[in-house]
C-alpha cells in the first residue's frame, strides 16, 4: 500500500464528496490529506468503488476518521 | 463618526456583508423548512443589494470596466499570493482545520479569477465566449470543461453550476 499523493489527477477521481458518511466539510480526498475535523456517522464508504484504490493498493476505508492512507 | 467618504465606505462594507448573510441565513431557512422566512431574508438580501451599489457609485467606486477589471486583478491577486496564504498559516497554527480549509477553498479560486479577469482586461473587444462554472460547495471556479468531481473539495460534478 502507497501514500497517495495530493494531486488536482487524484482529487478530481476521489469519490468522498458523493459519500453519505462524509462529514459536512470542505476537507475531503481524505486518503492523501488525512482525518476530518468531525465526527464520522457512519453510512457506508465509497472507498472501495474509488478508482483510487485499485491505483494505489488501498485496502483500507473510513480514512475521513481514522486519517490517511500511509 | 467619520467623515462622509468614511461612512460610504464604511455604509458599502455593511450592507455588502448584510446582502451575503441574509443569502446565507435564507438556504439555512430553506433547510430548516421555512420557506417564508427564507423569502424575507432573500428581498432583505436584494434590497441591502441596491443599498451597496448605491453607496458605491457615490463614493467613486466605479470606474469604467477596464479600470474595474484592473482594480479587480489587484484585489484577487492580493488575496491569493498575500493574504489567504497568511491566513492559512495562522489557522495551521492554531490548529483550526475547517479555517484552514475554508481560506484554501478561496485561496485556490482566486488565483483563477486573476487570470480570468486578466485575460478579459487583455482582449476585451476580442473576448471569447468562454462557458464558466462554479462549485456550489467550496467556490471553485472553472472555464469550460468541468471534472468529474471538483479538484478543491471533491463535490461531484453536479454541483458545479454554469453562471450565465
Ligand atoms: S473516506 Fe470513505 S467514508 Fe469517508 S468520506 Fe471518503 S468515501 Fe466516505
Ligand atoms: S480512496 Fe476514498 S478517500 Fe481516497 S480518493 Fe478514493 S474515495 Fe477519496
Ligand atoms: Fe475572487
Ligand atoms: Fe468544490
Amino acid at each position: 500500500m502507497a501514500t497517495v499523493p495530493d494531486s488536482a489527477e487524484n482529487a478530481v477521481r476521489c469519490v468522498c464528496g458523493e459519500c453519505p458518511s462524509k462529514p459536512a466539510e470542505l476537507k475531503s480526498f481524505y486518503c492523501a490529506r488525512g482525518a476530518g475535523g468531525s465526527a464520522v456517522q457512519h453510512r457506508g464508504c465509497l472507498c472501495g468503488e474509488c478508482p483510487l484504490t485499485g491505483d494505489y493498493d488501498l485496502w483500507g476505508d473510513y480514512y475521513c476518521e481514522s486519517g490517511a492512507a500511509s | 463618526m467619520g467623515d462622509t467618504l468614511g461612512n460610504l465606505k464604511d455604509a458599502f462594507a455593511g450592507e455588502s456583508q448584510a446582502n451575503r448573510r441574509y443569502l446565507a441565513y435564507a438556504k439555512k431557512a430553506e433547510e430548516e423548512g421555512y420557506p417564508l422566512v427564507a423569502r424575507r431574508f432573500r428581498v432583505a438580501a436584494e434590497s441591502e443589494t441596491i443599498h451597496a451599489h448605491n453607496h458605491l457609485r457615490v463614493m467613486g467606486g466605479l470606474k469604467s470596466t477596464a479600470d474595474n477589471l484592473r482594480a479587480s486583478i489587484g484585489g484577487e491577486n492580493y488575496e491569493h499570493v498575500t493574504m489567504y496564504p497568511d491566513f492559512i498559516a495562522q489557522a495551521e497554527k492554531e490548529g483550526n482545520e475547517e479555517a484552514k480549509y475554508s481560506f484554501h477553498a478561496a485561496n485556490e479560486a482566486e488565483k483563477f479569477h486573476e487570470k480570468m479577469f486578466a485575460e478579459a482586461l487583455e482582449k476585451m473587444e476580442a473576448l471569447g465566449d468562454s462557458r464558466f462554472y462554479v462549485c456550489q460547495v467550496c467556490g471553485m471556479t472553472y472555464e469550460n470543461e468541468v471534472p468529474e468531481h471538483c479538484v478543491v473539495c471533491t463535490a461531484p460534478k453536479e454541483k458545479i453550476l454554469e453562471v450565465a
